[in-house]
């Protein structure tokens, strides 16, 4: 009996321990599963960048507290700034990560004004910077004072004129090259463009040559309308073209834009579209009358999509002038379409006078959709407040 | 003895067949619920989530676009829904496809509220007073190809990453105002700069171009979430309800509110219908339909029922928000 007991008993024990070792497995599984979901979606808090009393070297490990509170120059904190955001830019790639992560170091390096000048030049000079970092500089310094501090100009031709440097970097330094105002750069940029192979790149110097005025760019600029190339350059290049405002400019857009259109533009084609959209646009950039009975035509031909048809009737508004004025009115007068109409009132609004008013209130009254009725009605107004 | 399996020729059809359907997926069966000229919105997201070492950062950024239409995608040649937005990862605003997964971001997916994941976020919205004059979701014809209009002419507007810090400027130069009657375009332009611009254009007062991202040690917030701002609006969930390009369909739609569902289709042969609800239409064509959208804007959804023939779904859909009412005739 009693052998039975210590049976009884030890079987007991051995099952406890048996359940006790199975609970334990149990908790340390869920441990390590919860460990495990941490590792895939921790919870992570960005520390607060310290203030630049705090500023670590990343160089050296320690702290720069001491010389930060001390008698550290505008120049020397900015250096060791930059350096910190190059530390970060090493391991964030993503150029929205790196400002957002840094919004407040950024805003320390902002505060520091033109002083932090050389160390983001240099920064940008030096090819081994991470690109992300190199792109926010760039626009920080033509932001900071790109116009009048004639350092800024060499780096970014610098940058824009390597074949070896990163693309993003160049195409950021392209993007606002412009805003430079240095005039050689224009032709530069125009020397480069023909034996340019990257076509994003071609892109960016086209895009670029909108801020320039260049001798001898029409020609360049009128082989980047051809259909070969992508829709962003002949977009570019419509807008390059229209700043260049010149006659001979002004017949290669007008010669383009009627070669595009001869067909009319559909909406389907969406790429081709929007590059009819900005060639229009672009004859109301370089305003002449001689673009009146194109522009014109453009309006009135249904093949062309509703967008085409609309920025005509802006560029007309642009170029203005009694015969542009005409042009509106007969609009007014014949369009049927109702969303071709809230241009047509904006357009008349610019161009027109008191009597175009009771026109417009006419059309307002004969249209089914309630916004172009308001556009409409709008431009009545305004029309009758010009006499007042 | 290795005991390891080889893939059999089944194994290999069936990939197949998921590789042929999900294919078809990606292009066609996606209600993209949203129209012509409207504004996107959506959360942070996978593709938008942005990462240290592998490890996402509680960084929310969301992005907004405006939705184009439906058409052939340039670069696969496949119909697609398709934005007009500006990402920081390209060199300019331009078209870009909100159901192709390769290219980020999509607009396709699962609730905003989803972190994390893809997801459609919010589209123009009923329920906002300051969308003046007139609601968003009560835009015409003609106001929606407003916005459309000025969308594409921003094509080839560059990114700004400097207006992505303080001050975040949406636009720039600032100076700019849409409302003016300027021709011209900015230099640069963030994806909520686009959205406001190009509904500004139309008309619409909606914040001023300084008052959408707050940030705080690298926090992202929407300081303005839930109130009179753009992100704001309302969310639509995604359905399932299957829209298709095809040789014949029938469409039903039947709607006793007092504001009729309005069908926008344009056909294969070019020309294009606008259909009011109740309605049952039916057109044979040969060539590709190009969907364009549904507007049910300010319709009551419970009022709402479709049928479709032949019925291409073993039960009839559910009906949800914003939901499609174009079905067809599989061949």
């Amino acid at each position: 009996m009693n052998v039975t007991r210590q049976r009884i008993i030890l079987a007991i024990v051995v099952s406890g321990l048996v359940v006790a070792s199975a609970l334990y497995w149990h908790h340390l599984q869920q441990l390590a599963r919860r460990n495990a979901d941490a590792l895939v979606t921790p919870v992570v808090r960005l520390p607060k960048v310290p203030p630049a009393k705090d500023v670590v070297d990343p160089s050296s490990g320690t702290s720069t507290a001491t010389v930060a509170t001390t008698s550290i120059s505008a120049a020397d904190k900015a250096r060791l700034l930059v350096r910190e955001l190059r530390a970060s830019a090493m391991k964030v790639e993503d150029v929205q990560a790196l400002c957002f992560q840094n919004a407040s170091l950024l805003e320390q390096l902002r505060q520091l004004g033109a002083d932090a000048m050389p160390a983001y030049l240099q920064e940008i000079a030096d090819k081994m910077s991470p690109a992300s970092l190199r792109m926010i500089l760039i626009e920080t310094v033509v932001h900071l004072d790109g116009r009048n501090d004639a350092r800024v100009d060499p780096i970014l031709m610098a940058v824009i004129t390597d074949t070896t440097d990163d693309k993003n970097v160049r195409m950021r330094a392209l993007l606002w090259i412009p805003e430079t105002g240095s005039l050689p750069d224009g032709a530069k940029l125009l020397e480069m463009l023909p034996t340019q192979t990257d076509a994003d790149l071609e892109f960016g110097i086209v895009r670029s040559l909108r801020g320039f005025k260049v001798a001898g760019s029409v020609n360049v600029l009128a082989g980047e309308l051809s259909d070969e190339k992508s829709h962003l350059t002949r977009i570019a290049a419509y807008h390059a073209l229209a700043s260049q405002g010149d006659e001979a400019a002004l017949n290669v857009l007008q010669k383009s834009v009627a070669e595009r259109l001869v067909n009319g533009s559909q909406e389907s084609h969406a790429q081709e579209d929007a590059v009819a959209v900005h060639g229009v646009l672009a004859l109301g950039e370089l305003p002449n009358s001689s673009s009146l009975t194109l522009l014109e035509s453009v309006t009135r031909n249904p093949a062309n999509s509703v967008s085409v048809r609309s920025t005509a009737f802006d560029s007309i508004a642009a170029i203005g002038g009694t015969d542009a004025q005409q042009v509106v009115r007969r609009a007014l007068k014949n369009e049927s379409n109702e969303s071709v109409l809230v241009y047509i009132a904006h357009a008349v609004a610019i161009l027109g006078d008191a009597s175009d008013a009771p026109a417009c209130l006419g059309k307002a009254a004969t249209v089914s959709d309630n916004y172009t009725r308001t556009e409409l009605q709008r431009a009545a107004h305004t029309l009758q407040q010009r006499t007042e | 003895m290795s005991t390891k399996r080889q893939p059999s020729f089944c194994h290999l059809l069936a990939c197949l067949c998921i590789g042929i359907w999900s294919a078809g997926f990606a292009s066609a069966d996606i209600d993209p619920q949203a129209e012509r000229g409207d504004a996107l919105f959506k959360d942070g997201s996978d593709g938008l989530s942005l990462y240290q070492w592998g490890i996402p950062l509680q960084l929310n950024p969301g992005h907004a676009a405006v939705y184009y239409g439906y058409y052939q995608f340039m670069i696969d040649g496949q119909y697609r829904h398709m934005v007009i937005q500006a990402r920081g990862d390209n060199y300019a605003i331009d078209y870009s496809p909100f159901d192709y997964t390769p290219a980020w971001p999509t607009f396709i997916g699962e609730e905003p509220s989803s972190y994390n994941k893809p997801g459609l976020g919010p589209r123009t919205s009923c329920s906002h007073g300051t969308w003046k004059p007139g609601m968003a979701c009560e835009m015409t014809p003609a106001a929606r190809d407003v916005i459309i209009t000025e969308a594409k002419r921003l094509i080839g507007v560059a990114y700004p990453w400097w207006s992505i810090v303080h001050p975040p400027n949406l636009w720039e130069p600032t100076s700019l105002d849409p409302r003016s009657t300027f021709i011209g375009t900015p230099t640069a332009m963030r994806c909520d700069g686009l959205v406001e611009w190009v509904y500004e254009k139309a008309g619409f007062n909606t914040c001023n171009n300084t008052a959408s991202f707050d940030y705080d040690y690298g926090y992202i917030r929407w300081p303005t979430w839930h109130s009179a701002d753009w992100m704001g609006a309302s969310v639509d969930p995604p359905s399932t309800i299957r829209q298709e390009n095809d040789t014949s369909f029938t469409i039903t739609a039947s709607d006793y509110s007092s504001n009729p569902t309005r069908i926008n289709v344009i056909w294969g042969d070019g020309s294009t219908g606008t259909y009011l609800s109740p309605l049952t239409h039916n057109k044979d064509t040969s060539a590709t339909i190009h969907y364009q959208g549904v507007d049910f804007a300010n319709n009551v959804e419970a009022y709402k029922t479709y049928s479709y023939s032949p019925s291409l779904q073993a039960s009839a859909p559910s009906i949800s928000k914003h939901s499609v009412v174009i079905g067809c005739a599989c061949s």
